[in-house]
């Protein structure tokens, strides 16, 4: 074959000449190459709908507009129902509880909907629940109600189960219609237990345990005022994925100013389901949430060398974050510099540093090597979670480039339409007889070069990828494959409006670190974490405040949190609106 | 709780059975089918020819020989196009062929790679017109979150979310059943009041949810719509079973299923209990998402199977040299949609059977690739007459589907979606 497929192919200077935009026709082959379309992680060019967080960049320069967020009512996803389930009654929720939405990006719930499945499925559990804990530990937690409770016994019950689980205050009107419904069932089958267990299976199927209310009541100005206790929702679920605790919700009880909400973000943020909630913030920030499946499921991926290795890489990520922000410098910046990564014997390899060196089951630390590793987009596991499931040797240039340019840089790509992926896939074979023995970068600009509108849409984010192309499919550094070396050079990429160019990995990983613009993304991204919006304008109202209490130079991520949390207009909504028109 | 094994998918068993389940029978000739099952897949094809025969009705092409076995109950229709609705028809592939392929009508995007649906999908629309039960679910391994695993919807902006776990469904189906099921006296009384209970619950959610909807005017009325439709149905459901549960017992109550986590695992699971539904009259409509949108299925991976390479990135957008292994992998989907119907066809019910009493549609939202015309439609029971494959020479679309659908199954609408006139397909019928 001939030696040189970049010539034959011609891809090389393809990037620079082509015109700015991306017309209907582009083959996608190119899309395929990494599914782009098909990935769920590109944006449509803003359009009717809202736009996604990576649709506009921040605009720094610009005056901040005050854009109220919407008021919502945001579902309980699994993970929160579970935390408060575990949290009224002390019980686990059964593994068919599943449910969520990640429509901006992270699991906030926002546009969920209690559809007709789930509601018979959260009515199914509820019931369960309810005949569990009668069964269980409601002896011991209210013992008057064993037997045949008085009405007062009830009442009392009814008040405080009620209160917990609405994590507010429970009105005389709700209250007597928890006590008319115990009476009711217990009228007609005679039987306190089965009214007792539906008096729990009402507590929790009520739209106020199933959603926290982010709805407020008129203040003036055309805006709303969160209620302290949605407040104290809002900062809990946030930072824990659980409901408010007792220390949260006495302070609300008597109103929650900046300071104390900015005492409770940080006590909360502290405690070991803070971590955890952080550590998930940026999994999902990373677009590395594929990690919980790898961990799950690792049979579903065959380039894991074992089970273990899927689980200690959703770990080491984990790990990773706490380390940098709770023990480190805490920055943003620390995370892309941070010079060294926990490892464990199962992920050892993936560092060239031999497994008998970490105990089975501990974990320790591996330096990296300053010309290879930087910061968390040299962990194995981030890497892994942007590379094929199947082959260890395949990268993937597009996931990797798409999560730089959408989620660093906050920039989105047209996505193309009308496309002809058989009659691309046809010219890629002719062109490239011998595609198997190319580097994936080789492959994927000689499969994307089928026309210039193809090589445009990719050139804004190809790039970026390919500059990670010394890490394969499990983080593992590489050189060549098939005696090909791999180039990691990019050149004429243009982010944050201005054409740049990469030596390779590190100098890209610098470059973001210097970018204001990466900053501000991660700051919207937050408030995408903290609000559960969609709207740029929105985040970037709950954003500003926050990046202006710090210094976006060296950003507190724990700090960045507390400061939206604490800060009064991230409880303000707009008057009278759906959120959904 | 007395509860006997099911044996699925067993002549013999259906055979005993049938004859026990409530007002149970074969349609009539001139009736319409009591039930319906709408299968969505996301496969497409490598190349027209691969699926469609060119001519005659031999069902001989590498991915229709799947369905070789119901041949003479199964129809093919090609031809098809999802209609070109909305300001960017062909904007966003993924997001508008799963959200318009049963709904007919453009979604709304919402931002980023989601969109929302447009209106009812065509389930829905039988479901609600003549108060049949639903039950959706998902052949797939991720939980359904986003446009790309659910093209059910109740109405514009209202996902209608299938159930990704079979364990569940069957708790969803069966669950009240199984304890109705059981023999002894006081059992069947335990459960009847706990029926009452769950009316005397749900009433009252009822009025939690006015009082709300008074409290939160110009806020989260989609939401709020939804979860008062969710609670309707709930009502409608427990009357139905307290009903049931007075009653002797109809059907001999399945086993739940077990745990299924590969794919080939869970199709079993979900046509499993699904099959049940419909012979347990638990569910008179169904639906199934087979795979979401750009699903990257690794087929190599399951045994009986095990075609190389990841169904997105290595095979469906590599069609041209991997054309074989995407047929194999095709004709897998397909099969499995033919297994169904196979057995709905080989269950006795009333003086026919299953599929007599039964229209299924199975569609693709994809044809060749990411394009949306042409899309793989199959019509099988009913009154549908089998053995054929349909060319009507001229461009139809699948809201003309739809509605021929809704006609077949007794509902008269003049058409679905964007086009509310389209009419019904008239090749379709007599």
């Amino acid at each position: 074959m001939d030696p040189s497929p970049s010539r034959r192919i011609g891809w090389r200077r393809a990037w620079a000449w082509r015109p700015a935009r991306c017309p209907v026709w582009c083959p996608a082959l190119c899309l395929a190459l990494a599914g782009v379309g098909c990935t769920g992680q590109i944006g449509e060019v803003a359009s009717a709908g809202e736009p996604a967080p990576e649709d506009a960049p921040p605009d720094l320069e610009a005056p901040p507009p005050e854009v109220p967020l919407a008021p919502r009512m945001r579902l309980l996803e699994a993970r929160e129902y579970a935390a408060s389930v575990e949290a009224l009654l002390g019980l686990e929720v059964s593994s068919g509880i599943q449910h969520g939405d990640r429509s901006n990006g992270y699991p906030t719930s926002a546009r969920a909907q209690v559809d007709e499945a789930l509601y018979t499925t959260l009515l199914g559990e509820a019931e369960r629940l309810g005949e569990a804990y009668v069964a269980g530990p409601l002896a011991e937690d209210a013992p008057c109600m064993a037997g045949a409770p008085d009405g007062a016994c009830v009442e009392g019950f009814a008040r405080d189960l009620a209160t917990r689980a609405w994590r507010r205050p429970v009105g005389d009107e709700e209250l007597a219609g928890l006590r008319a419904l115990w009476d009711r069932v217990h009228a007609d089958a005679s039987d306190p237990a089965l009214a007792t267990r539906a008096l729990l299976t009402r507590v929790l199927m009520s739209a106020h345990f199933l959603h926290r209310f982010e709805v407020g009541t008129p203040a003036g100005d055309g805006e709303r005022l969160l209620s302290p206790w949605e407040q104290a929702s809002l900062i809990a679920y946030t930072l824990t994925g659980a409901p408010p605790d007792a220390p949260l919700l006495e302070a609300a009880a008597d109103g929650l100013d900046e300071g104390e909400r900015r005492e409770h973000a940080e006590r909360l943020l502290d405690s070991a389901a803070g971590r955890r909630t952080l550590a998930r913030f940026v999994r999902f920030y990373l677009r590395a949430d594929e990690l919980e499946r790898m961990a799950a499921q690792p049979g579903e991926y065959p380039k894991l060398a074992s089970a273990a290795q899927g689980q200690d890489l959703l770990e080491e990520l984990d790990r990773f974050v706490e380390a940098v922000v709770y023990e480190g410098d805490g920055t943003f910046q620390g995370l892309l510099t941070a010079d060294r990564a926990p490892i464990s014997a199962a992920t050892a390899p993936l560092y060239e540093v031999d497994a008998e060196a970490v105990p089975e089951g501990d974990w320790g630390r591996h330096e990296f090597d300053p010309s290879r590793r930087r910061g968390v987009l040299g962990l194995a596991s981030v890497l892994a979670a942007h590379g094929s499931a199947n082959q260890a040797y395949e990268d993937s240039p597009v996931s990797r480039g798409l999560l730089l340019k959408n989620h660093f840089f906050c920039e989105s790509i047209g996505l193309p339409s009308g496309i002809d992926v058989a009659s691309a896939a046809d010219m890629a074979g002719l062109d490239a007889d011998a595609l198997d023995e190319l580097t994936v970068r080789e492959q994927a600009e000689g499969l994307m070069n089928q026309g210039p509108a193809c090589v445009e849409c990719h050139a804004q984010f190809m790039p970026l990828g390919f500059a990670f192309g010394s890490f394969d499919a499990l983080g593992r550094w590489q050189e060549s494959r098939n005696g090909r070396p791999i180039d990691t050079s990019v050149d004429e990429v243009v982010v944050a409006e201005r054409s740049r160019s990469y030596a390779g990995h590190l100098e890209l990983i610098d470059a973001l670190v210097e970018e204001p613009v990466v900053a501000a993304c991660f700051a919207r991204h937050a408030a995408a974490w903290v609000s559960g919006e969609v709207s740029a304008e929105r985040l970037d109202t709950v954003a500003r405040r926050a990046l202006a209490e710090g210094n976006p130079e060296a950003l507190d991520v724990r700090g960045l949190l507390v400061d939206m949390l604490a800060e009064p207009r991230t409880y303000l909504r707009a008057q009278d609106m759906g959120g959904e028109e | 709780m007395n509860r006997r094994r099911f044996v699925f998918g067993s002549l013999a068993s259906a055979a005993l059975f049938a004859p026990l389940l409530k007002g149970r029978r074969a349609a009539a000739a001139g009736e319409p089918p009591r039930r319906l099952f709408v299968w969505v897949c996301s496969g497409g094809y490598p190349y027209a020819e691969d699926f469609f025969p060119e001519s005659g009705d031999a069902f001989t092409t590498p991915i229709l020989r799947a369905l070789e076995p119901v041949r003479e109950q199964a129809l093919v229709v090609d031809g098809v196009d999802i209609r070109p609705t909305g300001p960017r028809p062909r904007g966003n592939d993924h997001i508008r062929s799963i959200g318009k392929v049963i709904t007919a009508r453009d979604v709304f995007d919402i931002g980023g790679d989601e969109g929302e649906p447009g209106g009812p999908s065509i389930d829905h629309v039988v479901a609600e017109h003549l108060g049949l039960r639903k039950t959706l679910v998902l052949v797939e391994q991720r939980q359904p979150r986003s446009m790309r695993e659910r093209p059910f919807a109740t109405g514009a902006r209202r996902f209608a979310t299938p159930v990704q776990s079979p364990a569940q469904v069957w708790e969803n189906l069966f669950r009240d059943l199984a304890a109705g099921a059981a023999d002894e006296q006081a059992a069947r009384e335990a459960t009847r009041a706990r029926l009452r209970a769950r009316q005397s619950i749900l009433d009252d959610l009822g009025g939690e949810l006015r009082r709300l909807r008074a409290e939160l005017v110009g806020v989260e009325h989609e939401k709020l719509d939804v979860l008062e439709d969710s609670l309707r149905r709930a009502e409608s459901s427990a009357a139905e079973d307290l009903a049931l549960a007075e009653a002797a017992p109809v059907c001999t109550i399945p086993d739940a299923p077990g745990d299924a986590r590969s794919i080939p695992q869970l199709s079993r699971a979900h046509f499993d209990v699904l099959h049940a539904a419909f012979l347990c009259d638990r569910t008179q409509v169904g639906g199934m998402m087979f795979g979401r949108s750009g699903y990257r299925w690794d087929y190599q991976n399951w045994i009986d199977v095990r075609f190389p390479g990841n169904a997105h990135d290595d095979v469906h957008h590599q069609a041209g040299s991997r054309r074989e292994t995407y047929q194999g992998m095709v004709h897998w989907d397909w099969g499995e949609l033919g297994g169904f119907i196979q057995r709905l066809r080989d269950t006795p019910d009333g003086s026919g059977s299953l599929l007599d009493s039964t229209l299924v549609l199975g569609i693709s939202h994809f044809g060749r690739h990411h394009h949306l015309e042409r899309i793989p439609v199959v019509l099988a029971g009913g009154p549908v007459r089998g053995g054929r494959v349909i060319r009507p020479g001229r461009t139809v679309y699948n809201d003309q589907v739809l509605t021929s659908v809704a006609h077949m199954m007794g509902v008269p609408i003049e058409g679905i979606g964007d086009d509310p006139a389209c009419g019904r397909l008239e090749e379709l019928h007599g």
